[in-house]
């Protein structure tokens, strides 16, 4: 964070400071948000290169892989572009609650149980028109999904119940629901092998965005990150909830309603979950079964701590991540590793991601403050 | 014949709580020593799948047992290197410990999924074991069990009894005093946090070699943030954390047998109970806390830097 406290301590306020020096030391700080996890990711790949050294696999070929399975041809991209979608929605889960400080990780239970409500709706809205009743499908999933983590927000802000262990105990009960009302109430008699609901129908399902093959979700999930961008940096909304996030005592004395600020930005990013959910079961699957619980929840967590929680960082690492995981299936096949190896990777990538974090305003190029040693030095 | 049917119900109980003892007691003492560490789930599961590996490869279950908490303590020593050491966010660290021991437990465990061994083998006194009604719950458990139970006496005696468990406790509950006291602060967390490690990585073993004694890949369930739960629900206390986990080791056995018996839930509904059940007690524990805030250590989560 550069403030304008740290601006004043630079011999950028002397008034022989150049327009010259000014502009560059402004790029230095800039620099720095972007050098240090472009560099913690470069460190990351290494530390994971010399991994596979230990296992006898070549690096290389890992890096020829990711890039020909997630990146390297229109075919790799829209496959990357598909995952990124439900990362999108599940790293915003995590990235809103965390304004208020919050670390939410069972988005994986509002995604299950958004593509459940969002099949479930389809069946008594069959025969309607679609361009309402798809709307109302999603409305359903998102009511579902923000009840859940909701729920979540309000245990912790009444009950004083840890969010974090208690988002991810829901989000196993809300797998158990979900598998329950797939596997019983809800089952089609026709879903032999894979239990499944009964499917949404060709009507319902959700198309490609014009001239990709790509389905809507990503271009709603770009547009819900831009407005979730506005709302915690442009509204007095998500003003008061950083507040709230970096002092609960200042903000009750302020007169802010911090419980209902913890219950609505929880219920806000569960919201968001289940639409990724939404649109796993009407652009993907056709309806709702067993694939829902596909590990999204959990590579939104990453995402979001990757992109620091700032929701437009969170569209290139999504796009990263999902190109990684839409690799996955390549890498397992050609090098002989199993699907953890991927896990791995994240769980590497995070460490190094978060110790980085501490590197901040210890870099000389990226911190103006410490040229004017130099020059002192020098004199 | 109805006693041995009792004792049968709290023998499953006592087994389906060991690993969350072992765990629970060992986030504890991280706990105590002002570490939150979320990857309990990520050691534990390391734990099973080393424990698993280690016990196939030299066909020991000691050294399988040994091979698990060694495995959780590397893990656990990643985490302190970078939350003790260089001062990381201790919740991501623990969430980004979890994705990593997942990932590393599929790997080590790849090549034995579909494998199975022989469970640890159980304490048989002649003439005890024997005794009926309570022979098999006090004179014929595996060597986790009375690991566990042991661990519970001894962490409360050291935390409570011993110059070393006080200073630990005042690490944790105000570090810049206990720095000002010429205690090595960082020195006493790492070494709770290689404790939490250990005691998960066992626990981990635990499960892989002998409740269910085979490796399948996140075979863990949730148990290491049922562990979390408990430390919270037990208000940070040794034996609050055996009686927490021997309630929830009843809650899934309740499922067990209410599915065996046929009570007609389904289930899939079932097996959401202990987690339901873990959730329920942190809500009803809330509602029995008196104003002012909780009891756990003060200074739990914050990272220590000494001033230089």
């Amino acid at each position: 964070m550069s403030t304008s406290a740290d601006t004043t301590a630079l011999p950028l306020a002397e008034p022989h400071a150049s327009a010259g020096l000014q502009l560059r030391a402004w790029l230095a700080r800039r620099a720095e948000v972007v050098a240090i996890p472009v560099g913690a990711v470069i460190v990351g790949f290494l530390l994971f290169s010399l991994f596979l050294l230990a296992l006898g696999k070549s690096p290389l070929a890992f890096l020829d892989l990711v890039w020909r399975g997630g990146f390297g041809s229109p075919f790799a991209l829209q496959n990357s572009l598909q995952r990124a979608a439900p990362l999108l929605f599940a790293a915003l889960c995590v990235a809103l609650p965390a304004r208020l400080g919050l670390v939410v990780i069972g988005g994986e239970g509002a995604i299950v149980l958004g593509g459940l409500a969002a099949a479930a709706a389809a069946i008594p809205l069959q025969g309607a028109p679609p361009f309402l009743a798809v709307p109302l499908m999603a409305l359903a999933a998102a009511l579902a999904g923000a009840a859940w983590i909701g729920g979540v927000g309000a245990l912790r802000a009444y009950r004083g119940v840890n969010e974090t262990i208690a988002s991810l105990l829901m989000s196993y009960i809300a797998i158990a629901l979900a598998n329950h009302m797939i596997e019983a109430v809800l089952r089609d008699p026709a879903s032999l092998n894979k239990p499944s609901t009964p499917p949404i129908g060709e009507a319902f399902a959700v198309g490609p965005l014009p001239g990709l093959d790509v389905h809507w979700g990503l271009g709603i999930g770009v547009l819900a990150c831009l407005l979730a961008y506005g709302l915690t940096e442009r509204t007095t909304l998500g003003f008061a909830a950083r507040i709230a996030g970096g002092n609960v005592r200042a903000a009750q004395i302020q007169g802010l309603p911090v419980g209902r600020l913890v219950v609505g930005f929880t219920a806000l990013g569960g919201a968001c979950a289940a639409l990724a959910g939404f649109f796993e079961v009407t652009a993907v699957h056709g309806n709702a079964n067993a694939s829902l619980n596909a590990g999204f929840g959990y590579t939104g967590i990453l995402v979001a701590f990757l992109a620091r929680q700032n929701p437009l960082a969170i569209l290139p690492v999504a796009f990263l991540l999902g190109g990684i995981e839409a690799s996955s299936g390549l890498i397992q096949r050609r090098m002989q590793l199993p699907d953890a190896t991927v896990l791995v990777l994240e769980g590497l990538l995070f460490l190094v991601v978060l110790t980085s974090e501490t590197l901040y305003g210890r870099f000389k190029p990226f911190n103006p403050h410490l040229w004017a040693e130099k020059r002192e030095t020098a004199a | 014949m109805t006693l041995d049917i009792v004792q049968m119900v709290l023998v499953t109980v006592l087994t389906a709580a060991t690993p969350l003892i072992l765990a629970g007691i060992g986030e504890l003492v991280t706990e105590r020593a002002g570490v939150l560490n979320l990857g309990v789930e990520g050691m534990m599961v390391l734990g099973a799948a080393a424990g698993f590996a280690v016990a196939m490869q030299t066909g020991s279950t000691g050294l399988g047992a040994l091979g698990g908490a060694g495995a959780g303590v590397l893990l656990a020593a990643l985490f302190g290197v970078l939350t003790v050491g260089l001062a990381a966010n201790q919740v991501a660290s623990g969430l980004a410990l979890t994705i990593l021991g997942l990932g590393l437990s599929g790997l080590v465990g790849a090549s034995y999924v579909g494998m199975k061994r022989e469970p640890a083998p159980h304490l048989a006194l002649p003439g005890l074991t024997d005794l009926p009604g309570i022979g098999h719950l006090f004179f014929g458990q595996d060597a986790f069990v009375y690991a566990a139970l042991v661990l519970v006496v001894a962490v409360w005696w050291f935390l409570g009894r011993t110059r070393a468990g006080l200073t630990l406790r005042a690490v944790g509950d105000d570090h810049t005093a206990t720095h000002a006291l010429g205690v090595k602060v960082r020195k006493v967390r790492f070494l709770a946090v290689l404790f939490g490690g250990a005691c998960a990585g066992l626990a981990g073993a635990y499960l892989s070699l002998a409740y269910t004694p085979f490796w399948a890949p996140a075979m863990t369930a949730g148990r290491g943030w049922i562990a979390l739960a408990l430390v919270v629900f037990a208000s940070w206390r040794p034996f609050r954390v055996a009686a927490g986990a021997l309630l929830f080791g009843g809650a899934t056995v309740l499922q067990l047998h209410a599915q065996a018996a046929g009570l007609g839930l389904p289930g899939q509904l079932l097996s959401a109970m202990p987690y339901l059940a873990t959730i329920l007690a942190l809500v009803l524990l809330s509602l029995g806390r008196r104003r002012g805030g909780s009891p756990g250590p003060a200074a739990l989560g914050q990272v220590f830097t000494p001033s230089r």
